[in-house]
């Protein structure tokens, strides 16, 4: 049973790896999140109903095969959740990333502050973000102004979580100490 | 069944103390406690030995993994809160649902270079990724393995620059 569930969770995960690789080359608009999304709800139920099947063909009685397949959910869903936050989600958006291939681009001459923030600055990152909401759907843009509509978006989670952080740890982060 | 919940009751206990411990540390002696995180090694470690030896079960396996993949989860958490990744993203979409109909140039009134870009840069000089000298930003040694595995996978992916 153990097996069947670290299996049936990590064979999700590699199947959606080189799924969303396939899919998230096809796209050209910044709706990059809502498919990457997409994607692991599509691979999971498939990979799950599979699972399902595979262990009442192998004997397993109705509720020790509902217990595999939520475990194995469970644990594709959180691995996933990490590949997005540690990698995918840095390597889409993150500042400092973006910062650090500007300042790895200019080899060893080297960037000054000045010349980094012509190329890169507050303006170009509202902008990105502003076209990103907007072709997730997550805001509209109505002439020359931007509204949004949607009462739940899937960005508020992990907003919530660090304002949780926030909240748990108090101000023993980096800007208390410098 | 009883392995996931020790696991997850695990988890949240080492969450816990390592609340206290960077709290305590940053607070009581004024240091950076990044390093606080390190705790839950030993604790991945008490747990996997509770699951394999003590604890009636047959998910030991499962189990320790979803200890590992909460541990995970959390640390990036931690990690975006310690170096203070107050998402511009979020901000956006806070100012459009709290504040719209707005325009572009009333919600660039709430950023500037030194809160967007200027604090990453002094972060990653401060993690020392990359070093300043005689004006100019350069990439520390460390900085290009990750600089080269961003550009495969951006390549991977087909994306423009990224940020």
């Amino acid at each position: 049973m153990d097996i069947f569930i670290l299996a049936g969770s990590v064979g999700t995960f590699l199947i959606f790896l080189a799924l969303h690789v396939l899919v998230l080359r096809q796209i050209s608009d910044r709706s990059v999140i809502p498919v990457f999304w997409m994607t692991y709800v599509f691979v999971s139920m498939a990979a799950h109903v599979f699972l399902g099947i595979v262990s009442s063909m192998r004997g397993m009685g109705a509720v020790p095969t509902l217990g595999i397949v939520a475990a194995s959910f469970l644990l594709s869903t959180l691995l996933t959740g990490n590949y997005f936050m540690g990698i995918f989600g840095v390597m889409e958006s993150s500042i400092r990333m973006r910062v650090l291939g500007e300042v790895v681009r200019a080899g060893r001459a080297g960037v000054s502050r000045r010349t980094l923030l012509t190329h890169y600055n507050h303006m170009k990152i509202v902008d990105k973000r502003l076209a990103r909401f907007v072709a997730s759907g997550d805001i509209e843009r109505m002439g020359e102004v931007y509204v949004s509509r949607k009462p739940f978006t899937f960005f508020l989670v992990p907003a919530l979580m660090l304002h949780f952080f926030w909240w748990v740890y108090g101000r023993t982060n980096i800007v208390y100490s410098k | 069944m009883v392995q996931f919940f020790v696991s997850l009751g695990w988890y949240l206990l080492t969450a816990l103390i390592h609340v206290i411990l960077h709290r305590a540390l940053a607070l009581g002696f004024g240091k950076l406690t990044k390093n606080s995180f390190l705790i839950f090694i030993p604790s991945a470690m008490v747990i996997g030995w509770l699951l394999y030896f003590k604890i009636p079960g047959t998910l030991p396996m499962s189990a320790l993994f979803l200890f590992l993949l909460f541990s995970g989860a959390h640390f990036l958490f931690f990690m975006s809160f310690f170096f203070d990744a107050r998402s511009p993203s979020m901000k956006v979409l806070f100012l459009v649902r709290r504040h719209g109909p707005i325009t572009r140039e009333e919600i660039l009134t709430h950023f500037s270079d030194a809160e967007t870009v200027v604090n990453r840069v002094n972060t990653l000089l401060y993690e020392k990724f990359l070093v300043e000298g005689g004006n100019r930003l350069h990439a520390a040694p460390k900085a290009i393995p990750i600089a080269r595995f961003m550009t495969w996978y951006r390549r991977l992916m087909k994306w423009e620059r990224g940020g």
